[in-house]
């Protein structure tokens, strides 16, 4: 087992050079029949993206499997159920992520485990190693016992307060095969390399050609500006991102999709990329089903739903349970988990609308890159310091050419992160 | 590999069921017991998928499966060299089988190795469902993971078996209605296989038979009698079509393909004429489709490869004989063997260890080794006759659906030995003894260990009847028998001072000038009286001479006959505890009444 770790900031090359280390490391000792490479990811955008770049390693030619560490973790559980059955643990449901995480690591603890992993997975490839938990860290510190594991991290860019000091790169610091890169390669943007380093150094930023901070306290006023920006855009790709929907930034979102500023620019309807919670809970708010409903009654119940493709796929739930059980009851319950696993198994499937402008929070921006964004700062941004400006680094960090921040409080240009 | 156990549920016959296999086994039971059960569940596991036929609804327990039944096996799969999960990543890795640890001592399968003893092991499951709006039978199998429910056609996505290790496995099945005159042909996959195993393509002689049938020497078309009309029909074409292609008549399409197809298997015995395997006798063509079989076992077991073999009654078509070497060559080139027999000669052969009893009471489905262990070489000398000497006569006896343990091996014989012209005799209607014959199986009890055989017994058969004599002894085994507290257990009794002989006196007793026969056969006998008879019967125990006179003598008295049949009726109804004029039940014992 070996484990090679690549650290930088946001731009850095590190997703390359894990791509790179992965075609030499497969051209050295390429996989056996059966043998694939198996790559982690924490979300399933950061997993789709993960999988084109897997795609264009050479010598690869499709021998390797791209899922998230969630999805791994419940197919361990799954499988050696009986082992962790008599470990005692107890075997989560399939929508408690975290509990599911938990009994995995418990398994993977055990050699067996890992080598029956290893025989097809001889190597791990993982992405954004900041963002493991304890006991996702636990996970791939027992893969990487017998695993080639390729790991890349920026402790900068964890969001998770709760991971501070970063456990992950605790353990990643200490590794002897660790390289360090420094040199971005994203953007050549000479303002926006500079905030970056000073938003990791704690130092003021400062605005150039290519980074501008305005200060916008009425969204009217913030979408008026959004529009004339979006107007001088052309059409080139754009990207809202906020560290919190609410208010502010909704408000900011709503004025411009529907709104046209005093200079006749606009409206520009701008889309919501909406988190697997808020699409749950918009679908359920839609359905009013009778408590113990039958498959006859949900499947009337479903057309209230907008989502053609949710409904789509509940109908196909509904019919199998009519097929498979005798007279099945549908309970909200049941009902509510069914459209979670659904949600989440879209977004793991299907690549997000590439068309228009979206709106975003900074955690669904992660590990993704637009040629121009702007960033939302509304007066309520929770967290200390620190948190602040990890939160407006990943922010900022996502543009290749061009990036606005819009500040709602004037004060706050003299506070962290700003100052 | 070999299959360790199988588990059965919800499966034509067998609403439940677990069996636990050796190396050899050899299955024995009742019409309707499961036997092809067994095997066609096998055949499922891990049979290639051609070998598999369609499922129906009456596949299923009770033939109307509601949409939440399942039909659900497992087999667990052991015997892997080294016992090492990573030395066999195509069973034992991410996608395939999770290793699992099998104590041969209790049957256990457990997740973790925590007894050397215990042996690596996967377990393979099938499930079925009957799916009302198509009216088909959707099929998985998968690798069972655990004992927690797991359904593949509601919630779970299992992890399918691939086709690759099904063949790795190697499993073969005969079955009972077998087609075997196309087996050595080309159309037949096994002879591909073999060939493809153990030979090359004939190329050089197909290639010459293709030519040969291209350019024959005798052309059809040119026979005076047909070249009238193809001479006619070529003028006609001429005239539509430029360039007129000529007609010819050509035995196959005169490819090679053609050729490989239209080989057909023949025989010649002698210097006779060679006639085709068609219309050869049975018992040749299924023992060349047999030897075929176990070449291509042989060649896999060479390869390092498994080779498991099913095979449904050696017996048919096959002599005695033929039978044994057959079942001896298939276990010796074979990991493992499943073989169903109607045959006690077949099953008598084999280690007692290894035949197991079926039995199927109301739908549960269980199996019992003949005998548990090998008789030790301190062993009582009945039970080496018994289980030994008399093996056969044994399973023959427990194959019937009662099985009759009487006092001593001259009862056995007496008993058979008058049933067997009876029923030679047996009419249309009137006399039932024949039912006694069907129904009940006497075994050749040693050293009158009534007792120690019916605790034996209770193990492998569903029932056991007892007889005894009327007199302390018998009165002492029924008390016993009694004991034992199993209510399985039927005990019939002879009355007070009744011997089986005494009970022949009965018989005879129905027309005693029938007596008079007795002595052509039996000089002794001149002139003796019915008390003689019974009292000489009792000095010469197991005197088949004299068994058979007697026997005769009863056969050919009506009067007589009528009796013996109404003995034997009685005791089949006593057997399977219904009451009659002749048989009461009294203290729990069936005594008769003569």
């Amino acid at each position: 087992m070996t484990i090679t770790v690549f650290s930088g900031g946001a731009g850095c090359g590190k997703t390359y050079q894990l791509m790179y280390k992965l075609a030499e490391t497969i051209a050295a000792t390429p996989p056996k029949a059966g043998q694939k490479v198996l790559a982690l990811t924490f979300m399933h955008g950061a997993r789709r993206r993960l999988d084109e770049q897997l795609a264009a390693v050479p010598g690869l030619a499709r021998r390797y499997e791209c899922t998230t560490l969630d999805s791994f973790a419940s197919r361990i559980v799954r499988r050696w159920q009986s082992l962790a059955i008599q470990l005692g643990a107890r075997v989560p449901a399939e929508t408690e992520y975290d509990d599911m995480v938990a009994v995995a690591a418990i398994l993977l603890a055990n050699r067996e485990v890992v080598l029956w992993v290893k025989t097809s997975f001889p190597i791990l490839v993982l992405d954004e190693a900041q963002d493991l938990t304890r006991s996702r860290l636990a996970i791939v510190q027992s893969l990487a016992t017998e695993l080639t594991s390729l790991i890349a991290a920026d402790e900068f860019q964890c969001l998770e307060p709760a991971l501070r000091p970063n456990p992950a790169w605790e353990w990643l610091k200490e590794q002897k095969d660790h390289i360090a890169l420094d040199k971005p390669l994203r953007t050549s943007v000479s303002a926006l390399l500079d905030a970056a380093s000073a938003l990791r150094s704690g130092l003021r930023i400062q605005t150039g050609r290519g980074f501008s901070i305005s200060c916008t306290p009425k969204p009217p006023m913030a979408g008026g500006f959004l529009n004339t920006y979006i107007a001088g855009l052309k059409g080139r790709g754009l990207a809202v991102i906020t560290p919190t929907f609410k208010n502010y930034s909704d408000s900011v979102v709503a004025w411009t999709s529907t709104r046209s500023n005093a200079r006749g620019l606009g409206p520009y309807p701008i889309k919501w990329e909406q988190s697997e919670t808020r699409m749950v809970e918009e679908a359920l708010a839609a359905i009013t089903l009778p408590n113990n409903a039958t498959p006859a009654q949900a499947r009337h119940a479903l057309s209230a739903v907008g989502d053609i493709a949710l409904s789509r796929d509940l109908m196909t739930w509904f019919d199998r349970l009519a097929r498979t059980r005798n007279a099945p009851v549908i309970t909200k319950e049941a009902l509510e988990e069914r459209i979670q696993i659904i949600c989440a198994n879209r977004r793991r499937f299907q690549p997000p609308l590439a068309r228009g402008i979206k709106a975003m929070s900074v955690h669904g921006a992660k590990n993704r890159e637009f040629e121009n964004v702007v960033v939302l700062w509304p007066a309520a941004v929770t967290g200390d310091d620190d948190q602040k400006r990890r939160l407006l680094y990943n922010a900022i960090t996502r543009a290749k050419s061009e990036c606005l921040v819009l500040v709602q409080l004037q004060k706050h240009l003299n506070e962290p992160p700003f100052a | 590999m070999r299959v360790a156990d199988l588990s059965i549920k919800n499966y034509r016959g067998v609403r439940n069921g677990h069996l636990r296999f050796k190396s050899h086994v050899v299955l024995v039971g009742g019409n309707n017991t499961g036997k092809t059960t067994v095997i066609e569940a096998l055949t499922l596991l891990l049979g290639r998928d051609r070998l598999i036929r369609d499922l129906t609804e009456h596949d299923f327990f009770g033939s109307d499966p509601q949409p939440a039944d399942r039909m659900h096996l497992v087999a667990t799969i052991t015997d892997f060299d080294g016992e090492d999960p990573n030395a066999h990543p195509d069973w034992f890795r991410d996608g395939r089988a999770v290793p699992k640890w099998w104590d041969e001592k209790t049957g256990m399968v457990n997740a973790t190795q925590t007894n050397a003893s215990w042996r690596l092991c996967c377990q393979i499951g099938v499930q079925a469902y009957f799916d009302r709006p198509s009216l088909t039978v959707e099929v998985v199998r998968y690798f069972h993971d655990h004992d927690e429910l797991i359904d593949p056609f509601d919630e779970d996505t299992p992890v399918g078996v691939p086709p690759k290790l099904i063949q790795q496995f190697g499993f073969f099945l005969v079955r009972a209605s077998r087609t075997w005159d196309r087996v050595l042909s080309w159309g037949s996959e096994l002879f591909r296989r073999t060939l493809q195993a153990a030979a090359a393509q004939p190329s050089g002689a197909i290639l010459a038979q293709r030519d040969r049938l291209r350019a024959p020497e005798r052309a059809i078309e040119d026979d005076p009698h047909i070249a009238p009309l193809i001479n006619s029909v070529n003028d006609e074409v001429a005239r539509c079509i430029a360039g007129s292609p000529k007609l010819t008549l050509r035995v196959t399409n005169t490819d090679s393909r053609s050729v490989l197809d239209a080989v057909s298997p023949h025989y010649t015995v002698g210097a006779g004429m060679s006639v085709p395997a068609a219309r050869q006798g049975s018992g040749l063509i299924s023992l060349q489709g047999l030897f075929l079989l176990l070449e291509l076992g042989r060649l896999r077991s060479e390869a390092g490869e498994g080779f498991t073999m099913a095979l449904e009654e050696p017996e048919l078509h096959l002599p005695p004989a033929t039978q044994q070497q057959l079942v001896l060559r298939v276990q010796a080139l074979s990991s493992q063997t499943f073989i169903t027999t109607h045959s006690p000669t077949i099953a008598a052969m084999a280690d007692p260890t290894s035949v197991l009893m079926l039995r199927n009471v109301d739908g549960t489905l269980t199996a019992a080794p003949f005998l548990t262990e090998k008789l030790a070489n301190n062993a009582a000398s009945w039970q080496r006759k018994f289980y030994q000497h008399s093996r056969a006569e044994v399973i023959d006896a427990l194959m019937h659906a009662t099985v009759l343990i009487p006092e001593g091996r001259s009862d056995h014989l007496l008993l058979k030995t008058i049933l067997r012209p009876l029923m030679l005799r047996q009419e249309w209607d009137g006399e039932h003894a024949y039912s006694f014959g069907l129904d009940v199986g006497v075994v050749p009890t040693e050293d009158a260990k009534v007792l120690e055989i019916a605790r034996d017994f209770l193990r492998i058969h569903p029932r056991v009847c007892c007889l005894v004599d009327g007199d302390r002894e018998g009165h002492r085994y029924s008390r016993e028998l009694l004991d034992l507290n199993q209510p399985v257990i039927t005990v019939l009794r002879w009355p007070d001072g009744y011997e089986i002989e005494d009970v022949i006196g009965w018989i005879l007793q129905a027309d005693v000038t029938s007596i008079v026969g007795l002595s052509s056969d039996i000089p002794a006998l001149d002139g003796a009286d019915l008390a003689g008879v019974i009292s000489h019967m009792k000095a010469k125990k197991c005197d088949v001479v004299l068994y058979e006179a007697v026997a005769e003598v009863i056969s050919e008295n009506q009067a007589c006959r009528e009796r013996a049949s109404e003995l034997f009726q009685a005791m089949t109804s006593a057997c399977t505890g219904v009451a009659s004029a002749r048989y009461v039940m009294i203290n729990q014992v069936w005594i008769f009444q003569p």
